[in-house]
C-alpha cells in the first residue's frame, strides 16, 4: 500500500474509530490545548453561555479575575440582577465581535458613542448595558458615574489577565447610524425607542468578525502584550432574527460564520486557542441531548460535560470553598448580648 | 401592699391603664432600664403599664425568624425564647425596636471599598437602587413580622433605634468615614420611614435635640461602657419611653388612617430626595 497522510492519523481523526458505534458520551479527544493555563489569571466575557465557563473555572480553583466584585452587604440572590458574578467585570452579555471591540475602545477613551443614555420607566439605562440593573438609574449623572468606573475597571481587567476567554454569540446587531455604535440589544427592547432613521441592522459577515477581532486583539495587547485568548462559540440558538429568515436557518448562518472566524483566528495566532464547546453541544453526534425542551438553552448536564472535556486538558487545581465570614457580626453580637444581659439579666 | 403598689393600683383604675408591649433587638435595653427607674421614682408616668422584653439580637431578626400563622408569628429561631407573638396576653399596643438598626449595614467592612455614586471617593460607586435593595433585603423579615400585627388589627408602633455615636466601631476600627456612616444611616432610616409610612405605622423618633451638630447621638446618651459605642443609656431610654407614652395617649386622635400591610415594592417615593445629594457631594 502506498504511503499517504491518512495512514498515520490519530484515532480521533478517524470517524470510524472516534465516532462510529460509540455512545455519544464516550466520544473523547474533543480538544487538545494549544497552551497550558495553570495558575494564569483568567478573565471571561461573552454571551450567556460564557457565564457557565467562568463559573466552572471559579469552582475548580482557577485564578479567576473579577474586577467588579459584589459588595458583601448585597444579598447573594440579588447578585445576578445587578450584573455581579457573571463575568470578569459588570459588562453584562457581550454578544458580538463589534460590541467587544467597541468595549475596549470605549475603555481606552478612543470611542465615545453619541448615545449616552436611554430613557426607561422614568429613569435612564446605559445603552451598552441596558439590563445591568433591574431598576433604571434615577439620573444621567448616576449612570455616567457608574459607567466611567466600569470602563476603568475593564482596562484593569485586561492588565491583570493572562488569558481572556471570549464566547462569540451572535452576528446580528443593531448600530447607531450616526457613529456605528453597536448595542447589545435592539433599541426599544430594554430601553430607548426604536427609530429606523437612527438605527440600522447589521448581520456581521465573516470578514467583519475577523476584522473586529484582529483589531480587538491589537488593542487588548496594547494594554497587556502578554495577553492570550481562548475563543469559543455559543451553542445557544438565536432567540429571534431580524433577517426575515426562519430563525433556525438564521442561527445556522450566524454560528457558521462565528465558528469559521474563531477557527481562522486560532489558526492565525499562536496566542489564540479555540475550545470546541459549540461542537460538544450541538454537533449531530451529540443528538441534541444537552438542549433543554425549549431546544435553546443548555442543560446543566451539558455544561458539566463541556467542562469535563476542558478539564481533561486543563486539570482542576482545587475545588473552591466558601469565603470565611468576617467576625464583624460576632463582635456586634457580643456587644448586644452584653447589653441584653445588663438590662434583662438573661 | 406597699404604698407605691397601692398608688399604682389606684392610678390603674383611675386611668383605665393601657398595656404596652415593647420588644425587639438589644436597643430595647435602654427602654427597659429607663422604665425600671420610672416605676421606682416617677409616679407621674404611670399612665401606661409597660412590658419591655428582648426578642433577639438584630442579626437574628434579619434572618427568617418566624412562621406566619395568620393571626400570630410562631418563632422558629432558636435564639428567641418565647414561642409566638401575639400570645394570650392581649396588649393594647405593640411597639417594636427592630427596623432602624443600621449598625450592621453601615458597619459592613465592604464600605471601605464601595461608596454611593453621589459621594466622591476612589471606591466602587453604587447606584441608589442597589443600596436600597440591599437595605430592603435586610428588612424583609421584620416588615413581614410587623405586617402580621397590622393585619390582625393590633395597634402597632415602632421605636427608632439610637443614631450612631461618633466613636462607632465602623468609624474608629474600620475607618469608614463619618460622612459615609451618616449618609448610609440616613438612607437606611429613610427607607424604613417610607415602609412604615405606607402602612400608617407611627414611629417614636429620636428627637433632634439628642443629636450633635453633625447628626451623631450626643455622647451624653452613650452607654457608660468603654467598648460599647453602639447602645444608648437609660437617659435616652427615658426620653423614648416618654415619647411612647405621648404617642399612645393621643392614638385615636393622632392617627385617622387605618393601618394596613402592603407590598414593599409598590408606591415607593425615591429615597434620595430626602438626602439631597448636594449635602454629600
Amino acid at each position: 500500500m502506498s504511503d499517504h497522510p491518512y495512514v498515520n492519523i490519530p484515532e480521533k481523526a478517524h470517524w470510524r474509530k472516534a465516532i462510529q458505534g460509540k455512545h455519544s458520551l464516550d466520544v473523547t479527544d474533543w480538544y487538545t490545548k494549544k497552551f497550558p493555563i495553570g495558575k494564569k489569571s483568567i478573565a471571561t466575557a461573552g454571551s450567556c453561555f460564557a457565564q457557565h465557563i467562568g463559573s466552572a473555572l471559579k469552582q475548580n480553583g482557577y485564578n479567576y479575575v473579577d474586577v467588579e466584585p459584589a459588595p458583601k452587604f448585597l444579598a447573594r440572590e440579588l447578585w445576578q440582577d445587578y450584573g455581579y458574578g457573571m463575568y470578569s467585570a459588570r459588562f453584562g452579555n457581550i454578544y458580538t465581535s463589534r460590541q467587544l471591540l467597541q468595549l475596549v475602545l470605549r475603555a481606552l477613551g478612543e470611542f465615545s458613542p453619541n448615545e449616552n443614555a436611554w430613557k426607561k420607566n422614568g429613569g435612564f439605562v446605559d445603552p451598552f448595558r441596558p439590563t445591568i440593573e433591574p431598576i433604571p438609574f434615577s439620573s444621567i449623572d448616576e449612570l455616567e458615574v457608574l459607567r466611567n468606573s466600569h470602563l476603568s475597571q475593564v482596562v484593569k481587567m485586561f492588565e491583570m489577565a493572562d488569558l481572556f476567554v471570549f464566547t462569540l454569540g451572535l452576528t446580528e446587531t443593531w448600530l447607531s447610524k450616526s457613529d456605528g455604535a453597536a448595542f447589545p440589544l435592539c433599541p426599544g427592547t430594554a430601553g430607548g425607542e426604536f427609530d429606523a432613521g437612527r438605527y440600522n441592522f447589521l448581520n456581521l459577515t465573516y470578514r467583519d468578525v475577523i476584522t473586529d477581532m484582529r483589531l480587538f486583539f491589537r488593542k487588548a495587547r496594547d494594554i497587556n502584550p502578554k495577553l492570550k485568548f481562548m475563543l469559543t462559540v455559543s451553542p445557544v440558538p438565536l432567540m429571534a432574527t431580524a433577517t426575515n429568515q426562519n430563525v433556525a436557518v438564521a442561527t445556522m448562518k450566524s454560528k457558521s460564520i462565528l465558528r469559521a472566524a474563531a477557527g481562522y483566528l486560532a489558526d492565525s495566532y499562536q496566542w489564540v486557542d479555540y475550545f470546541p464547546s459549540f461542537e460538544i453541544i450541538s454537533s449531530h453526534v451529540m443528538r441534541s441531548q444537552f438542549y433543554n425542551p425549549d431546544m435553546r438553552t443548555i442543560s446543566s448536564h451539558g455544561v458539566r460535560h463541556v467542562m469535563k472535556q476542558f478539564f481533561k486538558e486543563h486539570p482542576i487545581l482545587t475545588t473552591s470553598v466558601g469565603n470565611a465570614n468576617s467576625n464583624d457580626q460576632d463582635i456586634d453580637d457580643a456587644l448586644c448580648d452584653e447589653e441584653i444581659l445588663s438590662a434583662f439579666g438573661e | 401592699m406597699t404604698l407605691c403598689a397601692m398608688r399604682k393600683f389606684y392610678r390603674l383604675l383611675e386611668n383605665k391603664m393601657k398595656r404596652i408591649y415593647v420588644t425587639g433587638d438589644s436597643h430595647v435595653s435602654c427602654l427597659r432600664k429607663a422604665w425600671d427607674l420610672i416605676k421606682k421614682f416617677e409616679d407621674d408616668y404611670l399612665k401606661f403599664d409597660f412590658t419591655i422584653a428582648i426578642l433577639a439580637n438584630a442579626h437574628d431578626l434579619r434572618r427568617d425568624f418566624f412562621e406566619d400563622k395568620g393571626t400570630y408569628a410562631k418563632f422558629t429561631s432558636p435564639k428567641i425564647r418565647i414561642s409566638q407573638l401575639p400570645d394570650r396576653n392581649n396588649f393594647d399596643f405593640y411597639g417594636f425596636s427592630m427596623p432602624y438598626y443600621t449598625n450592621s449595614f453601615f458597619g459592613n467592612g465592604d464600605w471601605r471599598y464601595f461608596i454611593p455614586y453621589c459621594m466622591k471617593g476612589e471606591m466602587f460607586p453604587l447606584s441608589n437602587s442597589l443600596i436600597e435593595q440591599a437595605v430592603l433585603a435586610e428588612l424583609k423579615y421584620i416588615i413581614k413580622f410587623i405586617d402580621i400585627f397590622i393585619r390582625n388589627n393590633h395597634k402597632v408602633f415602632v421605636v427608632e433605634s439610637p443614631k450612631p455615636f461618633i466613636d462607632n466601631r465602623a468609624i474608629i476600627r474600620k475607618h469608614i468615614s463619618e460622612e459615609l456612616v451618616l449618609y448610609l444611616d440616613t438612607f437606611y432610616r429613610n427607607i424604613v420611614d417610607r415602609e412604615l409610612e405606607k402602612r400608617n405605622v407611627p414611629v417614636v423618633k429620636v428627637p433632634k435635640e439628642s443629636l450633635d451638630n453633625m447628626g451623631f447621638m450626643k455622647m451624653s446618651f452613650r452607654l457608660d461602657r468603654e467598648d460599647d459605642a453602639h447602645h444608648a443609656n437609660a437617659e435616652h431610654g427615658r426620653i423614648m419611653v416618654k415619647g411612647i407614652q405621648d404617642l399612645c395617649s393621643k392614638w385615636p386622635v393622632r392617627l385617622g388612617l387605618k393601618q394596613e400591610p402592603c407590598d414593599t415594592n409598590k408606591n415607593n417615593r425615591p429615597v434620595v430626595e430626602d438626602l439631597g445629594p448636594s449635602q454629600y457631594a
